[in-house]
């Protein structure tokens, strides 16, 4: 091969401009002709680099000077040349692409100067691009949009391609190049932006056309082009910008992962996890890249927000994904030529499916807002996680549960699920509150919409079922006794129940995948209310029997549930035995009205429905009313909750059905009426949803506990807060409580704030004993000196929730300091040093969970207000209802239950193993329903129909 | 078919739902088991200064030892442990050491204790059993702001809680209004001191009822004579007020003033009990609405004989016996609302002056009373109270610490003590009352 020798500089524009080109060797294969193009520019470079690539190749083209990379030419460079043309090795520059990109750095002076970026010939792939404030590119072009000349004209851009730039060169030199650890498009936004930093001008030159071969991303990992896009924005931005930029760039990652597990691609979550680990394990050189860039400063990052675009792309695209997946998941196909004029993206909203589900979903955000927004309501079981997500776990797995004055028992399996949660979200507690809460009402959204559009529903029906799943009257019932963790419950059931009436897969990946899935969708809702694992089964058997479905699905249900039901492990070994009567059961008590509008809507559905819809509507009638019986019976809590979470599921169906009736009017004409008469019963049952809209807790307990306890973060001892007696009736307490016989409820809780896993309390210990001694005798009077009699058991403070028999005896006792703190709050501090754990000279040690710490005590004991048990320290003796345990080493932690932490891992293995296994199986569903794939199939099958015929 | 066979299940498992109560499972309600009973008396008014030291006398049969807690200006000052030899002790505020006027918590494990104060001084010598209980109101009955007296009351809240108490005065001229001591505020562990013979001067006689509005109180009233000085703690009011310590002996001037709190005027009716029997109804009369009344001793029993005292009334009253001897001596004795079976008599002093015990039964039946000394003494005995008579006992040998009685029917119990210029009576303490 020969190449022309190169001739010097000639043209009209100004000496100064004199170009270097440097060919970047990246893909191989198109060199030849990449320099073909630059020795035919109608602007004569001063001389053409190879940069990279094969040294071999690049000499013998002409005996090319090569060099390794653009730091190095920059050293190598003529002191003549005052521009560096970069330019991919499988680009192919028009003729006038250099002389139009000089002219225009010349005239509008850009220190940065990009191409037009063509493929295929017409089709444009960039011209220059933007970002958001987090890097992700956003070209503003439509996919395959052909070149009109729409965009031609010279602008400020956040970034351009490095297929073709122009770059002055004592900037080159000065920000130093590129970062050759990045990829191509990264790459390109990290020069871009450090050059605009140092106070240079990025401008696109569309007059300057580069035809892309595009060869040079084939082979990048998704993962790369993320990792690149981070190290991009830690070198550019200052560290105020910084301090929120990356914990956002984080979550975002987060979020677009764990939501893209329900779409393509899969894999997003995996490279969420390379990207940040790449980024760990390259921190050092990305900090003195930092270094360097803002070393050259010039202007603040104001200057880099002007040409950024608002929001988060990430987001977008990922919202546009999924609302395109709702439509195909239900059933709502995407006409064919719409999709090809304007693209999906852009008409999937204005689609009446989508409108509604955004409906929907900002019903229940609204009525969610103070959790989103804030924090939960504490009151309930809705108590906020504890600070490290990893000693919950910890008590979880075979560890001590602090609940109460703490028990050996096993925490209930929604502890461990949140705790897994708070982990991932690197323990911030308030986020995986907040992000449970979101995934459970999208999650139950979502899996009402694809499953009542697996019945031919439309999109009011769909959506106003799962209104009424999550916040309807009897989702109200559960929220309103503020069992939060039903809130999960509810958003995970529908996808147990939606795999029954799913299309059976084609291959056995799929089915494996499939069953995987299912059987995690049960393990979730047993997480939370753990007797509704049988739930499924009852589901699925009740629509057998009012004809809306087979009885098949209802064996794999059962074999489904009982593989899920391991994830109940260990809290199952101490529960079963008392499942069935333990904690106070929640009842459905709907007022009248609604009762009325149920039996309207039944009646009305089942007479006036099609086949199908008469079945839909039976079967959730009939779910409504066992589990209303279920919660009625008078059993203890889990029961009562297994049986709302299956009312909430079966009125939602019969609310679907009912306002979806007037829809196929036209069908039968003599029952209109009784259709909108179904219509309006049902749209009366999703109008109750306003009353838990208005307070924007989702119906759960307004929170009186923050205000009540937030004097013991500032009366705490340097040690750290003790536990506070709570005392009320059972409904002002947070979670648990005991009875006394006089008829009050009270419960010993963390300081400031009781968590999540302490809501529990296992069955009374000799601890629980001496207390409920204890509180009699000050109840009677007999106990003068309350806080030397409460001190042993670490209470600092007793809080009155509400007027109660004890405070009489608190009057007139001793000890004990009232604090005024609020009219209607009666508060009393102890005024004997009332630690936790403390040594037995009365040092106290810090209740630091799951541990208490202290100095060390090389000879001497300690002694933990925790209920008494051996496993508290190797040399442990019993004090009264205490351990008093030796802690040479300042801490004294339980140890471990070996077998109850071996289950604690069995389940988590199961857990992970089937989400993986759906993740693989449901790859392959989705390779096989991509239209590029020649044996792809639909993704959605016709609506199953019921036993006995069609409609 | 198929959908009325449908609606029809669907119905009866929903009626079977609305059938059931619906109140879900109760929390299970776990039997909290007993502790020892602890007993715990406050005594409202303790003195220690250079003239006048207070002697503190505990009786607790059960158990070995007491612990005295001396609550001042805001904060327990001292705590200190009392042995109880024989079932009594004493304790002395000079000991901790404390000077003024304070006040004693006296918690004593066990169900049965009794404590006293006795204040004695050069010729002068009180005795005040300490309140085991906390009313709503405590009524103050029999002070006066004659010439020459000087009534105080004291304000006790050893509680950890500030108090607001209202205090309401009556004497022989009718309601006494006061703006200041309608509403004041005790500090929590602290004593105030209200000095009524200035702010009410010159009554012969003067009652006074406290009523706490928020905390609580113990108050006690102090009158200091020429020679010898009375103090008295407040008591619950009742219907039905025993007093057995009366006149001691002859010459004594002797009142019995009843005062009550209530809106209206109050009927009551005196009874008395001699050695000889109980005479009933002997005086009837009114107390105004929220006033007191002095009644001299002569107008209900004009003999020499000492006598029992029983009022009943038709609403809440309070009452107390006034004595005065021509020598200066001078005591207040509140009456008793509960009877019982068994007494405690801590603080009886082992001296030479006249020591009496007065029993008293309103019973229908004879009744067999038996007596022993707590606290190291030696004094026993036994006898009888015919019914609706009193009976005086004199006490010559050692009674340590105090008296325990136990009697085979309720009656009530007193202790006096007459020296040559002082005079001090007081009640014991029911202890199965």
């Amino acid at each position: 091969m020969s190449t022309p020798e190169i001739p010097a500089p000639v043209g009209s524009l100004p000496d100064r401009a004199t170009v270097v080109v440097a060919v970047l060797a990246r893909a191989g294969g198109f060199l030849d002709e990449t320099l073909q193009a630059v020795h035919a520019q109608t602007y004569t470079p001063l001389d053409v680099f190879v940069v990279g690539g094969d040294q071999a190749q690049a000499s013998g083209m002409g005996r090319l000077p090569w060099v390794s990379d653009v730091a190095e030419l920059v050293e190598r460079l003529d002191p003549l040349a005052t521009h560096v043309w970069l330019l991919h090795d499988d680009a192919r520059p028009h003729p006038d692409a250099l002389e139009s990109m000089v002219a225009d750095s010349v005239r509008v002076d850009g220190s940065v100067v990009g191409s037009k970026i063509l493929r295929q010939g017409e089709l444009l792939e960039s011209v220059g691009s933007s970002t958001d404030v987090f890097g992700q590119p956003s070209s503003g072009l439509e996919e395959d949009e052909i070149d009109q000349e729409q965009y031609d004209v010279v602008r400020d851009v956040s970034y351009i391609s490095n297929v073709s730039m122009l770059v002055r060169r004592d900037l080159l030199r000065g920000v130093g190049g590129l970062d050759g650890r990045l990829p191509q498009d990264s790459q390109s936004i990290d020069f871009s932006q450090r050059a605009r930093v140092a106070g240079g001008r990025v401008v696109v030159a569309p007059a300057s056309e580069v035809e892309h071969h595009a060869a040079c991303v084939r082979d990048v990992p998704p993962w790369r082009e993320q990792a690149g896009r981070i190290r991009a924005t830690v070198v550019a931005y200052r560290p105020l910008t910084l301090v929120w930029v990356i914990p956002m760039l984080w979550f975002l990652g987060l979020i677009d992962g764990l939501v893209r597990l329900v779409l393509t691609p899969r894999s997003r979550l995996f490279d969420w996890v390379r990207a940040w680990l790449w980024i760990l394990a390259v921190l050092p050189s990305t900090l003195q890249a930092r270094r360097a860039a803002q070393k050259h400063r010039q202007v603040g990052d104001e200057e880099l927000f002007r040409f950024q675009v608002s929001g988060s792309v990430a987001m977008r695209r990922l919202a546009d994904d999924f609302s395109l997946r709702l439509d195909r998941r239900a059933g709502e196909e995407v006409p064919a030529e719409l999709e090809a004029l304007f693209g999906t993206r852009r008409s999937v909203w204005q689609r009446p499916s989508f409108l509604v589900s955004i409906g929907s979903a900002l019903a229940l955000g609204v009525a969610a807002r103070g959790i989103l927004l804030g924090h939960l309501p504490v009151g309930g079981f809705a108590l906020p996680l504890r600070e490290t997500a990893s000693a919950t776990l910890s008590s979880y797995a075979g560890g001590w549960s602090f609940g109460g004055l703490g028990s050996p028992e096993a925490l209930h399996p929604s502890v461990g699920a949140l705790s897994v949660l708070q982990a991932l979200v690197l323990g911030n507690e308030q986020l995986a509150v907040a992000l449970a809460t979101i995934l459970a009402l999208f999650a139950g959204v979502v899996g009402m919409t694809r499953l009542m559009g697996r019945f031919g529903l439309g999109p009011w029906g769909r959506a106003f079922g799962g209104l009424v799943l999550l916040a309807g009257p009897v989702a109200a019932q559960l929220t309103g006794v503020g069992y939060w963790p039903a809130i999960m419950a509810l958003g995970a059931i529908p996808w147990t129940v939606l795999p029954a009436f799913l299309p059976r897969p084609t291959s056995w990946r799929m089915r494996m995948g499939r069953t995987a899935g299912w059987l995690l969708a049960v393990a979730l809702l047993a997480a939370f209310a753990p007797l509704a694992l049988l739930v499924p089964v009852v589901v699925l058997l009740s629509s057998w029997l009012m004809g809306a479905g087979s009885i098949r699905p209802t064996w794999r249900a059962l074999i489904v549930s009982i593989l899920a039901a391991v994830v109940l492990l260990p809290w199952a070994l101490d529960a079963i035995p008392g499942v069935l009567r333990d904690g106070a059961g929640v009842a459905w008590s709907p007022p009248l009205w609604i009762l009325v509008a149920v039996g309207v809507a039944l009646v009305a559905t089942v007479i006036g429905g099609d086949r199908i819809e008469s079945a839909l509507a039976a079967w959730g009638g009939l779910l409504l009313a066992i589990g209303a019986v279920v919660s009625r019976i008078g059993l203890g809590r889990e029961p009562s909750v297994a049986g709302l979470v299956m009312a909430s599921f079966g009125l939602a169906l019969l609310v679907s059905v009912a306002v979806d009736l007037p829809r196929r009017r036209e069908e039968r004409p003599r029952l209109v009426v009784l259709s909108w008469v179904a219509c309006l019963a049902g749209l009366v049952i999703t109008a109750s949803i306003a009353l838990v809209m208005v307070d924007g807790r989702l119906g759960l307990p307004p929170d009186r506990l923050t205000a009540a306890l937030e004097f013991t973060e500032t009366l705490s001892e340097p040690h750290g807060p003790d536990r506070v007696l709570l005392v009320g009736e059972p409904a002002d307490l947070p979670g648990e409580a005991r009875l006394s016989p006089s008829g009050y409820a009270y419960r010993a809780v963390s300081a400031p704030l009781p968590t999540f896993d302490e809501a529990w309390l296992a069955p009374p210990l000799l601890g629980d004993d001496e207390l409920a001694a204890v509180l009699a005798g000050i109840e009677q009077g007999r106990i003068l000196r309350p806080g030397a009699a409460l001190a042993p058991f670490g209470i600092r403070w007793v809080v009155f929730m509400s007027p109660a028999i004890l405070s009489e005896g608190f009057r007139t006792q001793l000890d004990m300091a009232p604090l005024n703190l609020a009219e209607d709050l009666v508060a009393y501090q102890n005024e004997v040093p009332s630690p936790r754990a403390a040594t037995l000279e009365g040092r106290p040690w810090r209740f630091d969970p799951p541990k208490y710490t202290g100095a060390a005590q090389p000879e001497g004991r300690v002694v933990v207000a925790e209920n008494a048990d051996p496993r508290w320290g190797e040399d442990w003796s019993e004090s009264g209802w205490r351990n008093q345990v030796a802690a040479p080493d300042g801490s004294a932690e339980f140890a471990h239950d070996p077998g109850r932490r071996a289950l604690a891992i069995l389940a988590a293995v199961v857990v992970v193993a089937s989400a993986l296994i759906a993740l693989w199986g449901g790859g392959g569903a989705a390779r096989r329903s991509d239209p590029g794939v020649p044996d792809a199939q639909p993704d959605t099958e016709p609506i199953p129909e019921p036993v006995g015929g069609g409609r | 078919m198929r959908r009325s066979l449908s609606l029809i299940a669907i119905l009866a498992v929903a009626a079977a739902a609305w059938a059931l109560p619906g109140a879900g499972a109760e929390q299970t309600i776990e039997a909290a088991p007993l502790i020892d009973r602890q007993a715990q008396a406050v005594c409202p008014y303790v003195v220690a200064t250079d003239t006048v030291d207070t002697i503190i006398s505990v009786l607790a049969p059960g158990t070995r030892k007491a612990e005295i807690s001396w609550p001042v200006v805001g904060d327990v000052a001292a705590t200190t442990k009392t042995r109880l030899v024989a079932g009594g002790g004493l304790a002395n505020p000079a000991d901790v050491p404390l000077s003024g006027v304070v006040s004693a918590i006296v918690e004593v494990p066990g169900e049965a204790a009794a404590v006293s104060v006795v204040p004695r001084g050069e010729g002068s010598v009180a005795a005040d059993t300490c309140p085991v209980s906390l009313p709503d109101v405590w009524y103050l009955p029999g002070g006066s702001t004659e010439p020459g007296q000087t009534l105080e009351l004291h304000l006790a809240n050893p509680f950890p809680s500030d108090a607001v108490v209202s205090v309401r005065a009556s004497s022989n001229l009718g309601v006494e209004a006061d703006a200041a001591l309608e509403t004041f505020a005790v500090p929590a562990r602290s004593t105030r001191t209200v000095d009524l013979s200035s702010t009410f001067e010159f009554r012969d006689s003067l009652s006074v009822v406290v009523q706490p509005v928020e905390g609580h109180v113990i108050p006690a009233m102090t009158q200091f004579g020429e020679g010898d000085f009375a103090v008295w703690s407040g008591t619950a009011g009742s219907r039905t007020i025993e007093l057995p310590v009366t006149r001691t002996e002859e010459g004594q001037h002797a009142w019995l003033v009843l005062v009550t709190d209530s809106p209206t005027p109050v009927g009551y009716t005196v009874d008395i009990a001699t050695g000889g029997g109980g005479t009933p109804s002997v005086l009837e009369g009114e107390i105004g609405a929220s006033s007191q009344v002095r009644i001299p001793f002569r107008r209900i029993f004009s003999q020499s004989e000492m006598f029992g005292i029983r009022v009943t009334a038709t609403a809440e009253i309070g009452a107390a016996v006034v004595l005065s001897d021509p020598e200066g001596g001078q005591s207040v004795a509140t009456g008793t609302s509960v009877l019982g079976s068994t007494w405690l008599l801590p603080g009886i002093p082992q001296t030479r002056a006249t020591r009496q015990v007065w029993f008293m039964n309103t019973g229908p039946d004879e009744i067999e009373v038996m007596f022993r000394a707590l606290g190291g003494g030696d004094a026993t005995g036994s006898f009888r109270v015919a019914p609706g008579s009193r009976r005086v006992i004199e006490l010559r040998r050692l009674t340590g610490r105090g008296l325990l009685v136990e009697a085979t029917e309720p009656v009530s119990v007193g202790w006096s003590v007459v020296g040559e210029d002082a005079l001090a009576a007081t009640n014991g303490l029911p202890i199965d009352g």
